[in-house]
């Protein structure tokens, strides 16, 4: 009885959302002009990148331009051969701020891209594991999910016991995901496989949202009909937003409940977007480094969206052009999804906006200008809320500055998926709110540490400077009693030349 | 009535206990302010470093909106420690800095070594000083005593913050 109570509650939560847009075809269009790059110095997690090339230096097709400060092992890498032109400062919609960014102007307008495909004859198993990992490495991938954590790191964590290829895709509309597995399938089980050896696990499963009932046929069928891909699980996760995010899909598909310290790696699972995949399959046959990815692109009053491939860092105009979209009757570009992505409103510069290795959208003409107003305390948030935190009194203690209230406690918790926006009536900006109490909460906390940290030095500091006195003391009085007795001993030998003398 | 007696001397006895051992002393009150207290040693709270001040705040000599780095975080705390009114900082909060020393210039007097509280600064007589930049507090507490004026303050680079989500309230 009790167990199944317990069942019960590991339900997934969550919203389903039908913004009524049109989704982009499942065919992968290839991006043709591309007049510059765009490489942000500055990524949605706040790491900082120092450029490793000055303007005007030439750059090469996969070179390293730019490296993390702090951050070890980030990098970010020249997508086509051309000049850097400037550093100029861009806005960056993750989070909306301005950063400097260093463009690139390509020799060549024209692109296409290097199509890889999965040969039917070559062993995936033959590949040593050694190998698979330098080459994750090198190509510097990281996951195309959002997440953009290093493949290479994920590997390393201890015990892997499962690979889970993640296709979710929850967020609405969106399916370059979907369009990826129909374009490459093959190449998606094969870097599944390559994953697997490296990190020595037994399993691989690949999860899927489950009204997609077409592409699970298209899967189990290539999964049956290939000898090399014969072991690979599907699972299935309820069609409702945010049930694609990873500690969801642990929570449904393998009852795994994790703590918000805590990471997939640490319980046994590796999980991976299925576009890493392909990324990781491009690396370690034909040593590509992860420089593109699939996108989708659609919005109101657009008649044909599309799911495009293009060099991370193509710009917004770029993208327009070539679907021949006018950009003065755009009037707002969302980059990133409808939940988690965010707006370059019209009336803002959009120079130099452009495609992050993070964003699996661009969306267009979706901004709507809302008034806000005061919390009526409905508990829409609370009902909505995936991982079960109330929303609302965590707005009014992050309100009051109250970071030590019950409330706040397991904010870390909170994964910014915006549903508690998207529910409230009143238009709050919650997630706006919890992101500023998250950062201040970290500074707090690094305050104190700092504090002790000096504390410590200035104990030391005084325990020194008391010994130093002590040792000078010291000193002085041994010299003091050297000088007495050489005093003594002179006036003895005085007393005793007298005495002889006399 | 007798057990009445006796119920309201056991208990007096207890209170007498308890209030010998339970009692905070005030030492225990000082280390409690002083753990708030940053500890950066500034000194600019008029007290020559963070113990001292936790003294006289635990004694009521001192106000408890001295302590400059601390800023709100800390009156606010110490004035949930103490029971007293929350005030507005006595000085501006700074923003992050740090000292310089100037390498040319300097003479190698050991003078901003001997103030320096988190012992930040290297240097030996008639030697060249730095400091160690990540161990500075921006306390400016070397650069009065600096007799060729050869320490700067330079500001530290400071990262995004988010900012607070503002609801119009009418």
């Amino acid at each position: 009885m009790l167990k199944k109570l317990l069942k019960q509650n590991i339900k997934t939560k969550g919203l389903q959302i039908k913004p009524g847009l049109k989704a982009a075809s499942l065919d992968i269009a290839q991006i043709s002009d591309i007049n510059s790059l765009v490489y942000p110095l500055e990524d949605a997690k706040l790491n900082t990148y120092i450029p490793t090339v000055s303007i005007g230096d030439k750059v090469k097709k996969g070179q390293v331009i730019a490296e993390a400060e702090n951050a070890h092992g980030l990098k970010i890498l020249a997508a086509l051969d051309g000049v850097i032109e400037t550093i100029d400062e861009v806005k960056a919609p993750l989070p909306q701020k301005i950063t400097p960014a260093l463009i690139i102007k390509p020799d060549n307008k024209k692109y296409w891209f290097d199509d890889v495909f999965f040969n039917i004859d070559v062993k995936l198993d033959e590949y040593p594991k050694e190998m698979i990992f330098e080459k994750i490495v090198q190509a510097n991938i990281q996951g195309l999910g959002g997440g953009l954590f290093l493949s290479a790191k994920k590997i390393l964590g201890s015990n892997i016991e499962h690979i889970v290829l993640n296709a979710v895709e929850c967020e609405p509309i969106l399916n370059c995901d979907e369009a990826v597995l129909y374009n490459y399938l093959a190449e998606v089980l094969a870097g599944g496989i390559f994953l697997k050896n490296a990190a020595k696990a037994k399993t691989i499963t690949i999860v899927l949202k489950e009204n997609k009932k077409d592409l699970i046929n298209h899967i189990s069928h290539f999964v049956k009909n290939n000898e090399q891909f014969n072991g690979i699980n599907l699972a299935t996760v309820p069609d409702l937003y945010p049930s694609g995010a990873e500690k969801e899909i642990l929570k449904h598909v393998f009852n795994t409940k994790l703590t918000s310290a805590q990471h997939a790696t640490d319980h046994g699972f590796l999980m991976q977007n299925v576009m890493t995949c392909v990324s990781i399959f491009r690396a370690v046959t034909c040593d590509l480094p992860q420089l593109e990815r699939v996108f989708s692109v659609f919005g109101k009053n657009i008649e044909s969206p599309t799911n495009l491939v293009a060099p991370i860092g193509v710009t917004v105009e770029d993208i327009l052009a070539f679907l021949k979209i006018d950009s003065n009757k755009v009037d707002s570009i969302r980059i990133g999804g409808l939940m988690m992505g965010e707006d370059i409103v019209k009336g803002t510069s959009r120079k130099h906006s452009a495609l992050l290795k993070s964003s699996n959208g661009i969306i267009l003409n979706t901004y709507e200008d809302k008034e806000v107003s005061e919390c009526i305390n409905c508990g829409e948030c609370v009902k909505a809320c995936p991982v079960d935190l109330v929303p609302n009194k965590m707005f009014k203690a992050a309100q009051a500055d109250d970071f030590n209230s019950s409330y706040l406690k397991n904010l870390s918790e909170c994964m910014n998926c915006n549903l508690c926006n998207y529910v409230c009536p009143s238009n709050i900006d919650l997630v706006g709110m919890f992101k500023y109490a998250k950062q201040q909460k970290a500074m707090i906390q690094e305050e104190q540490k700092r504090a002790e940290y000096i504390n410590n030095l200035t104990q030391k500091k005084i325990e020194r400077t008391k010994f130093e006195k002590q040792e000078k003391e010291r000193i002085k009085q041994e010299r003091k009693l050297a000088r007495q007795k050489r005093l003594e001993e002179k006036q003895k030998k005085e007393q005793e030349t007298n005495e002889t003398t006399a | 009535m007798i057990y009445l007696f006796l119920l309201i001397l056991t208990i007096a006895i207890l209170l007498l206990i308890a209030d010998k051992f339970l009692k905070t002393s005030e030492n225990e009150l000082v280390t409690k302010i002083n753990d708030i207290l940053p500890q950066t040693q500034c000194g600019q709270c008029d007290y020559p470093g963070c113990k001292p001040y936790a003294e006289a705040v635990a004694n009521g000599e001192a106000e408890i909106n001295k302590c400059q780095p601390g800023g709100e975080r800390v009156i606010k705390e110490l004035a949930e420690l103490l029971g007293r009114e929350v005030l507005d900082p006595a000085k501006e909060k700074k923003t992050p800095q740090v000292v310089v020393i100037d390498e040319d210039k300097c003479i190698g007097c050991t003078k901003c070594i001997q103030v320096c509280p988190p012992d930040c600064i290297i240097g030996a007589v008639k030697k060249m000083h730095t400091v160690v930049e990540k161990d500075c507090t921006g306390c400016e507490l070397c650069i009065e005593v600096c007799p060729v004026d050869c320490i700067d303050i330079v500001q530290l680079k400071q990262s995004f913050k988010y900012k607070k989500v503002k609801v119009n309230i009418d």
